[in-house]
């Protein structure tokens, strides 16, 4: 634009506002910082973030600080970070693709651990989303509410007509009489049966395992952004919480994937889940059946004369 | 204060600014001799390549304050049209 303007220009001594000569380094500066043919800064402070994080998170591996990358390169930058992570996920699971989308994107995962929790987001999700019998217990939990919610009068009983259960049955309340049976079960039964997840599963759904693999699901996570920071003693915490996990993550995914090809079956499954969740009721609470016939009668009267409204 | 007095306030204060020094940061010349930029080579220059984004960052907002603080100065006419605009 300059040397094409039609304009006469006045042509001056640098002076105050000739701003190029000030912030541009001189030339020999300039000269000497090209031909180190070096990355830039950002690229740099990656690369020592990552040698920071192979250096505490994996000592007993010196050898993989001798990684040579192109750090030019976006896509070489993000493979070497991908490379970290995948050590990583071999202690438990995280988010260990990284692609070269975005630079800042690759340095997020340096500073936040991307875990993988294995939890259900419950509220993020439609329940028939869900494999039975998580949507079934979801519904005693949270459908029964009549109360409060006139509207959704009888939604648990217009969706499992064929498995009601009594007003103050709480699936949670039950988990130690459930564990007391499946105990029982398995010491008759080999190999077990997938049914003995079940406590497992409530106390997922729930969130009330106690172990953040399980309590938390992928997406409360992202909303939270509640991201562990990396550290190894966070690392070896993640990691022994994630070898407590495993099992009860294993009986759950067979409970759930158990009798899950037709209607038929899934009908079975939850029937197989309503009778033992009556078994420990009865189990927890003696009274049981006066108490049924009790509520049976009251909802019977209160059906009647909503139905007369 | 009038806009002119506003003007002479801000030249008298740039020109008393040192002259900015550009130097070459003191991790180049060694991760520019290594043969081969290495995790662990680019780890031992870890504090150098803090220390220098930090100083980048200062000036960045120190600059930018300059800059803040410029715009609620009025338009002023120039004489003529500053070289390179």
């Amino acid at each position: 634009m300059l040397a094409n303007t039609p304009h006469p220009i006045n042509r001056h001594p640098i002076r105050l506002l000739d701003l190029a000569p000030v912030l541009q380094p001189s030339p020999s500066l300039a000269q000497e910082v090209v031909s180190s043919n070096l990355p830039p800064l950002d690229t740099l402070l990656i690369a020592a973030r990552l040698g920071e994080l192979y250096e505490t998170i994996f000592p007993q591996h010196p050898e993989w600080l001798e990684a040579i990358v192109d750090w030019k390169q976006e896509e070489d930058i993000a493979k070497a970070v991908g490379r970290f992570l995948n050590q990583v996920a071999k202690l438990f699971p995280i988010e260990d693709e990284c692609w070269a989308a975005d630079i800042e994107f690759i340095e997020w995962r340096l500073y936040s651990i991307p875990v993988c929790p294995m939890g259900f987001d419950i509220w993020h999700h439609g329940w028939d989303e869900i494999f039975e019998p998580a949507p079934y217990l979801l519904h005693i939990e949270w459908s029964r509410d009549e109360k409060e919610n006139p509207d959704e009068r009888n939604e648990f009983q217009q969706l499992y007509p064929n498995h009601p259960v009594p007003w103050h049955l709480e699936p949670t309340r039950l988990v130690g009489a459930l564990r007391e049976i499946c105990a029982e079960r398995s010491r008759r039964l080999t190999p077990p049966e997938p049914l003995h997840g079940l406590p497992d599963l409530i106390e997922m759904l729930m969130g009330c395992t106690d172990n953040l693999w399980l309590d938390v699901g992928e997406l409360s996570l992202m909303e939270g952004g509640g991201y562990p920071q990396w550290d190894p003693v966070e690392v070896e915490m993640l990691a022994e919480e994630w070898k407590n996990a495993k099992p009860i993550l294993d009986r759950v995914l067979a409970l759930l994937n158990w009798q899950n090809e037709t209607a038929e079956e899934r009908d079975r499954k939850v029937t197989a889940v309503h009778e033992i969740l009556l078994e420990a009721y009865r189990r927890q609470e003696p009274s049981y059946l006066p108490q049924l016939k009790m509520e049976f009668a009251q909802e019977t009267t209160c059906a009647a004369a909503h139905h007369q409204e | 204060m009038s806009n002119l007095s506003d003007m002479e306030t801000l030249v008298t204060a740039l020109t008393a600014v040192p002259e900015y020094k550009t130097q070459l940061p003191p991790f180049y010349p060694i991760l520019a001799e290594s043969e081969v930029l290495t995790l662990r080579v680019i780890l031992a220059q870890k504090q150098l390549l803090r220390g220098h984004a930090d100083r980048e960052r200062d000036e960045f907002a120190a600059t930018n304050k300059v800059i803040r603080a410029c715009w609620q100065i009025p338009p002023t006419p120039l004489t003529d049209i500053p070289l390179g605009f």
